[in-house]
């Protein structure tokens, strides 16, 4: 390889570390419930070597009962390690997942596509500008080390197309993907049989059967621990809360086949049919974003829009060259890839289509190969290429670097705020209404790194025997002088403390019957006021009441 | 009956079943019947130029027709809504704290508060019809706030078309892209809750179903007839 490809890749390489890493602990701006709740169980490990429920080894994370794939969780230990407990810890594994991602592209396409570095380059490139991969590794997300998983094992199984040994890691990755995110439990399988049975004159020759055999045989004990708590509930614990196929969904959106024979299965085989088709419309990929504010960024949806022209040309190359080993598992994995997710009733899921997305990205990365090979002359080439870069680097850091930051306070700013306002009132009590926010408890749990000791005891005691088959435990995060819970409107307000919420947690009504007063308000990073901070006057409010004298609660003030 | 297969040209026959069992051909006649007769005679020819390469200036001048149909009653007024400006004013705020003069200039102002909106709003309805749920499961599992999503095709044609779509776009390629360009680039002018939809799809949707059922159909040997 001659200097100017090894600075070309040194380039694209720093071009994805830069974009993954710079400012990756303020923007976004927080942390997720996801985030928080894999960071404190890294840290509690990190310390205790149980997690916050005080389970040893976990084969899924518990955490509030959705059941986290585990690897993202180990693998954070190391950062917690190294970098303290913080949000950059605890995106860090992430960040270097995305990266990892980007070598994995540049391998995959250079071995698979005839050694074609400018190819490869050129793919490994737009995995690390695209908005989905820019977004999807500077946030905590078992997805992106599921991706990186997939994509290592998916590139060693080309490899052992020339070469058997490659089989047995290549199995072994996609069996340690399926640890790592809900999508690739299928996606692997899938991908594994489709692999065998689209190479099966190779895989299944007389050369390839014994490395076969051990490739299959290590990809089965790795998925043993699935196995192991499959009656539990746990492991389908996610796809139950979020299916179609239940008779309340059937009943709900099922229209007139409710009363056609039949009518269940017309139903899901269409409800199906809409989820996965959803996947590939152009309209969806190139130009409207997911639809929740945690899995897009605003104005820039997964792709930029410019990729629909490539990527309508990379969609007729696929199909002219679809005999060719790279492109028949580029196809493979493009029709697989959505079909986890499209088992699911949210639209356009992105996050749970990433190896999709990568593979999508992979035909633009056609399309524009072609395009380029029809232009003739270079300073057209070089000029088109400099401008399309230059438009998508620039809709990024708007999109992404100025407006998620300013506009998307989704992973609740205005909530972390609350524990600077603690250090103003060191001897009060702060209660903070989680109706709406059901991780406030865990973020404040890691962002004070409680002990984990003491928040083992309190929430392992609920759990004891059952930590993958209780489902409906409510947790509650009493961390000292902040408690995160539902508001208590017969008991908070009866002791000196500072009640928090957003405009429906504590009305106008409220306020003047309970007798609270207002103290503090905390914005979003817009400047606009999401939180109230109201301080309870217990005396005040058994003064009022007619029979307060009666109110056994009113005892201490009256 | 080897006479009669012989006469009956199939691929018209199929393409004519298709727009027959489509509620989008019966909804167009229903509220505009010269788009209507206008698209279906679009159908024939563009179907005809891309099998038989014949009539091309017919083609072009069915598809200027229905564009001028279609823009009269379509024609999207809205491209700079009033809650767009208020947004827009908000993040000339970030943007002047981001990049300074760099942005708050003549030109970067003028783009920002005229060009863009109109080109975020071109862009929007080029690709509405750009998506496969819009046509086969009335924009579901997105359905789009404040339209009237109405049926266009049976979720059952799905297989027909790809098979179409998939074999149409690597034999005639440049047609299907021109055509598709060309409609994508109207349609930009079109408000995206046109109560026909995208009409100039029309052609391209029923020609890709009929060429599919076709391919399927031929594999059935009393069906069978040269290509």
């Amino acid at each position: 390889m001659d200097v100017k490809k090894i600075v070309l890749l040194f380039l694209v390489i720093i071009t994805a570390t830069f974009l993954r890493f710079y400012q990756l602990d303020e923007i976004p701006s927080g942390l997720n419930i996801d985030e928080s709740s894999m960071g404190y169980n890294a840290y509690s490990l990190s310390v205790t070597g149980k997690d916050r429920y005080g389970e040893a080894f976990p084969i899924l994370f518990r955490s509030s009962g959705s059941f986290q794939a585990p690897i993202y969780t180990y693998l954070a230990v190391i950062p917690v390690k190294l970098f303290d407990a913080s949000v950059f810890s605890v995106r860090f594994v992430s960040a270097i997942s995305g990266i990892v991602i980007v070598l994995t592209t540049f391998l995959f396409v250079f071995l698979g596509v005839n050694r074609n570095f400018q190819q490869a380059a050129l793919a490994a490139f737009f995995v690390a500008i695209s908005p989905w991969s820019v977004l999807f590794t500077r946030v905590g997300t078992e997805a992106a080390p599921g991706l990186a998983l997939f994509s290592i094992g998916a590139l060693l199984c080309i490899l052992s197309l020339k070469r058997s040994m490659f089989l047995i890691p290549g199995m072994a990755m996609l069996g340690l993907a399926t640890h790592a995110y809900y999508s690739e439990r299928l996606i692997s399988i899938f991908f594994l049989a489709g692999f065998i049975f689209i190479f099966r004159k190779t895989i299944l020759s007389l050369n390839y059967r014994k490395t076969l055999i051990l490739g299959l045989l290590l990809f089965f004990i790795i998925l043993i621990p699935h196995l192991m708590i499959l009656n539990t509930g746990a492991l389908t614990r996610r796809l139950n809360q979020v299916n179609y196929w239940n008779d309340q969904s059937f009943n709900q959106n099922s229209g007139y086949l409710k009363s056609y024979p039949f009518g269940k299965t017309v139903y899901v085989v269409r409800e199906f049919s809409s989820q996965y088709f959803a996947y590939f419309s152009p309209k969806n990929l190139f130009f409207e974003p997911d639809p929740h504010g945690e899995r897009s960024i605003p104005d820039l949806s997964t792709f930029y829009s410019w990729m629909f022209i490539p990527f309508i040309f990379g969609f007729i190359t696929v199909l002219k060259r679809r005999s060719e080993p790279f492109i028949k598992i580029l196809l493979l994995t493009v029709l697989i890839a959505p079909i986890a997710a499209a088992l699911t009733t949210d639209p356009f899921h992105t996050i749970r289509v990433l190896v999709f997305l990568w593979a999508i990205t992979l035909v633009i990365t056609l399309g524009l190969s072609e395009i380029f090979n029809k232009l003739a002359k270079k300073l057209f080439k070089y000029s088109l290429g400099l401008i399309l870069l230059f438009i998508s680097l620039l809709s990024l850091y708007i999109s992404y670097f100025v407006l998620l930051n300013k506009e998307r306070g989704v992973f609740d700013y205005a909530y972390t705020k609350v524990l600077d306002k603690t250090e103003e009132f060191p001897d009060k009590k702060f209660i903070v209404d989680s109706s709406r926010q059901l991780g406030a408890g865990i973020r404040y749990a890691f962002y004070k790194k409680y002990n984990p000791h003491e928040l083992q005891q309190k929430l392992g005691a609920n759990i004891a025997n059952n930590y993958y088959s209780n489902f409906e435990i409510e947790e509650s995060y009493d961390l000292g002088n902040i408690e995160s819970k539902a508001i208590e409107w017969e008991n908070d307000i009866y002791k000196d403390q500072i009640l928090i919420g957003d405009n429906l947690a504590i009305s106008e009504g409220q306020i003047k019957e309970h007798k609270l007063g207002q103290v503090f308000t905390i914005s979003d990073r817009s400047g606009k006021v999401v939180l109230w901070g109201y301080l309870t006057h217990p005396k005040d409010k058994c003064l009022s009441e007619k029979e307060g004298h009666l109110n056994k609660k009113c005892d201490k003030w009256l | 009956m080897k006479d009669l297969k012989d006469k009956i040209n199939l691929q018209l026959l199929t393409l004519l079943l298709t727009i027959a069992v489509s509620y989008w051909f019966w909804r167009l006649i229903f509220f505009d019947l010269l788009i209507a007769v206008t698209l279906f005679l679009l159908t024939i020819f563009l179907h005809r130029y891309i099998f038989y390469k014949s009539n091309l200036k017919i083609v072009i001048l069915l598809f200027v027709i229905a564009s001028v149909l279609t823009l009269q009653s379509g024609f999207d007024t809205s491209f700079k809504s009033a809650n767009k400006e208020i947004k827009l004013n908000e993040r000339h705020k970030y943007y002047y704290e981001y990049f300074g003069k760099l942005y708050a200039n003549r030109i970067g102002t003028y783009v920002y508060n005229n060009i863009l909106p109109i080109w975020n709003k071109f862009e929007k309805n080029a690709f509405s019809p750009l998506d496969l749920n819009l046509y086969f499961f009335n924009s579901h599992p997105r359905e789009r706030a404040g339209v009237e999503e109405f049926k266009k095709y049976s979720f059952l044609f799905i297989p027909f078309f790809l098979l179409g779509l998939v074999s149409l776009i690597t034999k005639r390629t440049k047609a299907i892209l021109v055509y598709l360009g060309a409609a994508a680039l109207t349609s930009g002018f079109i408000a995206s809750n046109y109560r026909l939809g995208p009409v100039l799809f029309f052609p391209l949707m029923n020609l890709f179903i009929a060429y599919g059922a076709i391919i399927v159909f031929s594999k059935i040997s009393m069906f069978k007839y040269k290509n």
